[in-house]
């Protein structure tokens, strides 16, 4: 009995030593996300200038419609 | 060497600060023709309509009209200020503030369709195109449920004409000389209105009354798209700023920058597109997002607000009413809304859902974005017309 109880011990010990490194490493994970997403914001003058060229993405998306319907009608 | 550098240095940062001067100056005198604008929508409404305004506007009497009319005028212009601006003007006019509310809510709606637009840019790569759309997409799902609860609410309890209005009064103070002494306005608007009213006085008053309505509506177009030019090049850095310091911070912190970056640029257009790549590389969660473009929903009404500033006398009243309707709107929605869990999480599911199926099928994008903001709207309006609503 003895021996079911500290191995017991033992295995939530080893949890609890796993759990805070997952804390701490999701914690760094967290550091290095936020840190990528202050550099993605560095580039707001190209997602400005994306905004004013709107209407070519919407040529972009008919050009892509445009070749799935010729698919279709062509199959 | 070195001295013609650090010279060099001092003019291109001499030519810099020049240029942003004239900038701001330029701002300035868009400020003022939107102010006039206003104005002059308000005085040739007037003049055209006469005491029949509520009249005029009685195909508008079923909210659900007033409401697609917002959305069409909104998608149709891409900029709620300016919808808002106009309607602001028609208030002062004398379309009632009742007829109002729905249109105000419908430009909520159909400003999300630049957002929309922007994220069909990312159609060549499957991942990019399907989170570019959703963040897109939480925009129009969230306004579409904030129609769905408040304006049944409206309808039967009249909440945010009543809010609106108490609050109008005591900020105008009715007939009260305090606020009339300090009223600058209609000295710096009124001479050109009446400059320009005085030379419409050989047409009859209908005629001369839709040329004001349609010239302040061209000003108000014009000054608000250049005010947004002007604004993104001088704000750029703020806004940067501005969202670099809500990262990590929360969701309060992302519904506070989102509202003052689009106080910033002075469009929810803009601020809304911006999100689009930045979600769409998986950078930002769509969760992330989504608090920013609600405080987009707050930060536009400062635009509304900036219009009503041009309204002087009784109707003054009813128009700063609306523009803070307008604003009651969107803060009670964000508050009613994000502040319920269970609600929360509709559009966000609502976007993923639909992302999905475009990813699969590119044609729904399209299917989505004409039949939200025009045909379904169109129908909606013709269904009305139809059976006499």
């Amino acid at each position: 009995m003895s021996g079911v109880k500290k191995r017991k011990s033992e295995l939530k010990k080893k949890v609890f030593e796993l759990e805070t490194s997952l804390a701490k490493l999701k914690h760094k994970l967290r550091l290095v996300e936020e840190e990528e997403q202050r550099q993605a914001i560095d580039h707001l003058d190209e997602y400005l200038d994306h905004i004013d060229h709107k209407y070519d993405g919407l040529k972009a998306y008919w050009g892509e419609i445009a070749a799935e319907l010729r698919k279709v009608f062509n199959h | 060497m070195g001295e013609t550098e650090s010279t060099g240095g001092v003019l291109i940062q001499d030519r810099a600060e020049s240029s942003n001067w004239m900038k701001w100056v330029g701002i300035a005198a868009l400020v003022y023709l939107l102010l006039l604008a206003v104005s002059l929508i308000g005085s040739g409404f007037k003049l055209a309509a006469g005491d029949q305004a509520t009249e005029l506007f009685q195909f508008a009497s079923n909210p659900i009209t007033g409401l697609v009319i917002g959305v069409i005028a909104t998608a149709a212009i891409q900029s709620s200020s300016t919808v808002t601006s106009i309607i602001v003007g028609l208030v002062a006019g004398g379309l009632p503030v009742s007829l109002a509310i729905p249109m105000v809510m419908g430009a909520n709606i159909g400003t999300t369709v630049t957002n929309t637009i922007v994220s069909l840019g990312h159609i060549k790569k499957k991942g990019q195109f399907r989170r570019a759309f959703a963040a897109a997409t939480v925009h129009d799902f969230f306004n579409l449920l904030n129609v769905v609860i408040f304006l049944p609410m409206e309808i039967l309890f009249g909440i945010l004409e009543k809010s609106g209005s108490i609050l109008a009064s005591y900020l105008v103070g009715g007939e009260s000389a305090s606020v009339k002494s300090y009223n600058f306005i209609k000295p710096m608007i009124g001479p050109p209105v009446d400059f320009i009213q005085g030379h419409t006085a050989s047409m009859s008053d209908v005629a001369a009354g839709v040329l004001l309505v349609a010239l302040g509506v061209i000003f108000i177009f014009t000054s608000i798209t250049v005010i947004g030019k002007l604004l993104k090049v001088l704000m750029v850095g703020r806004a940067k700023e501005m969202l670099r310091s809500a990262v990590g911070r929360g969701p309060f912190s992302g519904i506070t920058s989102g509202a003052i970056t689009t106080i910033l640029v002075q469009s929810s257009s803009t601020t809304t597109s911006l999100i689009v790549p930045l979600a769409s590389n998986g950078i930002f969660t769509l969760r992330q997002v989504y608090p920013f473009t609600l405080g987009a929903n707050i930060g536009t009404c400062i635009t509304g607000l900036l219009a009503a500033t041009a309204i002087v006398g009784a109707n003054a009243v009813f128009a700063l009413q609306i523009a803070l309707v307008h604003l009651l709107y969107n803060i009670f929605g964000v508050i009613l809304i994000y502040g319920t869990p269970f609600l929360r999480e509709l559009p966000i599911l609502a976007a993923k859902k639909l992302a999905a199926l475009t990813a699969v099928n590119k044609l729904y994008a399209a299917v989505y974005l004409f039949g939200a903001f025009f045909i379904v709207p169109g129908l909606l309006i013709g269904a009305s017309r139809l059976f006499g609503v």
